[in-house]
């Protein structure tokens, strides 16, 4: 008996019993869907997400003070507006950006109300390591860095919280530190694109000279981070164990500081969200189990209710062998069916599911071939046992069978 | 000798119970034979008909089909052996109700891995010898029992056994319907084929050449008919 035969005459019988096999297959159908919607809108997150740092960070190195060491780092090792001075004459090296980091409140249009908000202080540079949109006015110049001026740079929703519109340049806000109140000149309202700020409750964040913030904080010189925008992104990781090296011979000391590269950061996020795309398929992959038990049991039932057929294929010559692949291809058609037509559900779900989050999702080839395996091969694991039951069935018992 | 059994015992254990449904059993049929093996329910003969047919192992004794020694044959090579050298007659035809006429017949050969033109050939040819030749195309449910029962010896036919082994062929069948399985037998008989078959009842039994009666597991008589009826 060829192969082929095997499968158009277990088509046939598949056929034979549509409604049974299609509420079969449906359990397949649902494991596979899922597994197809979760991975595409999963990778898709993670493609939305890596454009949106392709453009900017790229080629972005991250300063910052090691804190591991066994002894404590000294004032003398703290990064400095000096060390950024310092990195900026480095051939390779772009741009120089300092960060430092506080929070204000700042007064509402009712005198009486508040609202915190994050308070960055850095230098003109800042927009080559994260995209600014601004929307009025202009982002900090170098001039603002070089005289400390009380200037800020807004969120348009900060704006519109103190002064009820959004084209406020000109205007001052009024910021309350934990050391004081001073107020800030707005000479840039920008748009934050941030999903997150959309959906929780964040503080907004305002951007002020580091110089301002150095004084404000009597902070002298020092400086929280550095990132430094390379020219060579080939030779990234190179650049950055020179600059820690570098920075070493600068400060007088050893194995101070730690250069990472912005993509290794967003590598980290993407091994996250790969993560819980895994975590999730791996919920639907069970599924797909309880669907390929379904089959095992239908599988059962129909051995039973065929017992007859089975020894009368016997008395007239089937093997056990014969027997047992009939049967094994039955419970492959079933589970191959439901795998292609989950495939395609899952294929169009997918897109109906990143329709409504506003994303676009990716199915790979590796995914759909790997499920399609996955689904043959849960029809040959759960279609082997009940085939073997038909095939081990003694050929006088199954003809008494009624 | 098609087939030669000497001293055949049959042995079931159902627990501490032991049951002997045949002792010492011995007998033969020869080539071109038309022997019928009668008896009551319990006399045995429905488990030589099973021993006959290679679907059940004997306990004791020497079975030799077409020349070859069965007695010891498992598994695989005893599924070709009943694909190859006997064709079944069932009382209640078994054949696959999903399955048209023509399918029916050509199963056995497709277990015996012929090519779909061959296969074809051949069961349209077996039909043919038993008189089908409308309605090939139509499923068991749409055929009368007289028409089931030649489907099912055009497919014991198919693959030109050395043996048609018949389990009461006329059990279900009006008088007249009989009457004509056992012409379709008388004239395959004539043929060149040989025929064992079971059955209770003594005007069907007439029909063949040797009647074998069987109670309590042996053998009691075994006689020739001196003038089988002949049918047509």
């Amino acid at each position: 008996m060829n192969i082929f035969e095997s499968i158009t005459s277990a088509a046939y019988s598949v056929f034979a019993n549509r409604m049974r096999s299609i509420l079969t297959m449906l359990g397949i159908i649902i494991g596979i869907a899922a597994v197809i919607m979760i991975t595409s809108i999963g990778q898709g997150f993670q493609n939305s997400f890596n454009e949106m740092f392709a453009e900017f960070g790229a080629g972005t190195l991250e300063v910052a003070v090691r804190h591991d060491r066994p002894e404590p780092a000294a004032r003398s090792d703290m990064l400095t507006l000096e060390s950024v001075e310092f990195l900026s004459s480095h051939p390779d090296v772009v741009s120089v950006t300092p960060i430092s980091g506080s929070n204000a409140r700042v007064q509402l249009r009712n005198p009486t109300e508040n609202t915190r908000v994050n308070v960055i202080g850095t230098n003109e540079t800042f927009r080559e390591v994260q995209n600014v949109d601004v929307r009025f006015g202009r982002f900090l110049a170098e001039i603002d860095v070089d005289r400390a001026a009380p200037v800020a740079v807004i969120d348009s929703s900060l704006a519109r919280q103190v002064f009820g519109r959004t084209d406020v340049v000109g205007e001052t806000i009024r910021a309350t530190f934990w050391f004081g109140t001073i107020d800030l000149l707005v000479v840039g309202v920008y748009r934050s694109d941030d999903i997150m700020s959309g959906m929780f409750e964040m503080p907004t964040t305002a951007y002020i000279p580091i110089t301002l913030l150095q004084r404000l904080l009597n902070a002298d010189n020092q400086v929280q981070q550095i990132f430094v925008n390379a020219h060579d992104l080939e030779r990234l990781d190179q650049t950055a164990s020179e600059i820690a090296r570098l920075l070493s011979i600068f400060h007088r000391n050893e194995d101070r500081y730690r250069v990472t590269t912005l993509m290794s950061q967003i590598d980290q996020i993407n091994s996250m969200i790969g993560m819980i795309t895994g975590f999730v398929g791996l919920v639907a992959f069970i599924s797909l189990v309880v669907g390929g038990i379904g089959v095992m049991n239908i599988m059962l039932v129909t051995v039973t209710e065929r017992t007859r057929e089975i020894g009368i294929r016997k008395s007239l010559g089937a093997t056990d062998g014969n027997i047992q692949f009939q049967f094994l291809i039955e419970a492959m058609i079933l589970t191959a069916t439901g795998g292609v037509i989950g495939i395609i559900l899952g294929y169009y779900g997918g897109f109906a599911l990143g329709g409504l989050i506003d994303l676009v999702p990716a199915i790979d080839v590796p995914t759909v071939i790997g499920t399609v395996i996955a689904s043959s091969l849960i029809g040959i694991i759960f279609g082997v046992y009940p085939a073997r039951k038909a095939a081990k069935l003694d050929p006088i018992e199954a003809l008494r069978y009624e | 000798m098609i087939i030669q059994i000497d001293n055949l015992f049959k042995v079931y254990r159902n627990g501490s119970l032991e049951v002997t449904a045949l002792r010492d059993v011995s007998f033969s049929v020869a080539v071109s034979e038309f022997v019928s093996i009668m008896g009551q329910s319990g006399s045995g003969k429905s488990t030589l008909m099973n021993i006959l047919g290679c679907l059940d192992t004997l306990s004791a004794g020497k079975y030799h089909l077409d020349g070859e020694d069965v007695s010891k044959i498992k598994g695989k090579k005893l599924s070709i052996i009943r694909n190859r050298k006997i064709g079944f007659v069932f009382q209640a035809y078994n054949l696959l109700p999903r399955l048209n006429a023509l399918q029916n017949v050509e199963l056995p050969m497709i277990y015996a891995g012929a090519s779909a033109k061959k296969r074809r050939n051949a069961a349209l040819e077996a039909l043919d010898r038993v008189g089908l030749t409308e309605r090939v195309h139509h499923k068991p449910s749409e055929l009368s029992g007289g028409q089931k029962q030649r489907v099912a010896i055009a497919r014991a036919l198919v693959n030109e056994p050395a043996i048609l082994l018949a389990d009461e062929p006329t059990g279900n069948l009006d008088s007249r319907s009989g009457e004509e399985i056992m012409g379709i037998f008388q004239r395959l008989n004539r043929e060149g084929v040989t025929i064992v078959m079971v059955t209770h009842e003594p005007d069907i039994a007439e029909h063949t050449k040797r009647i074998v009666a069987f109670k309590d597991g042996r053998i009691v008589t075994d006689e020739l008919v001196l003038n089988p009826i002949q049918v047509g």
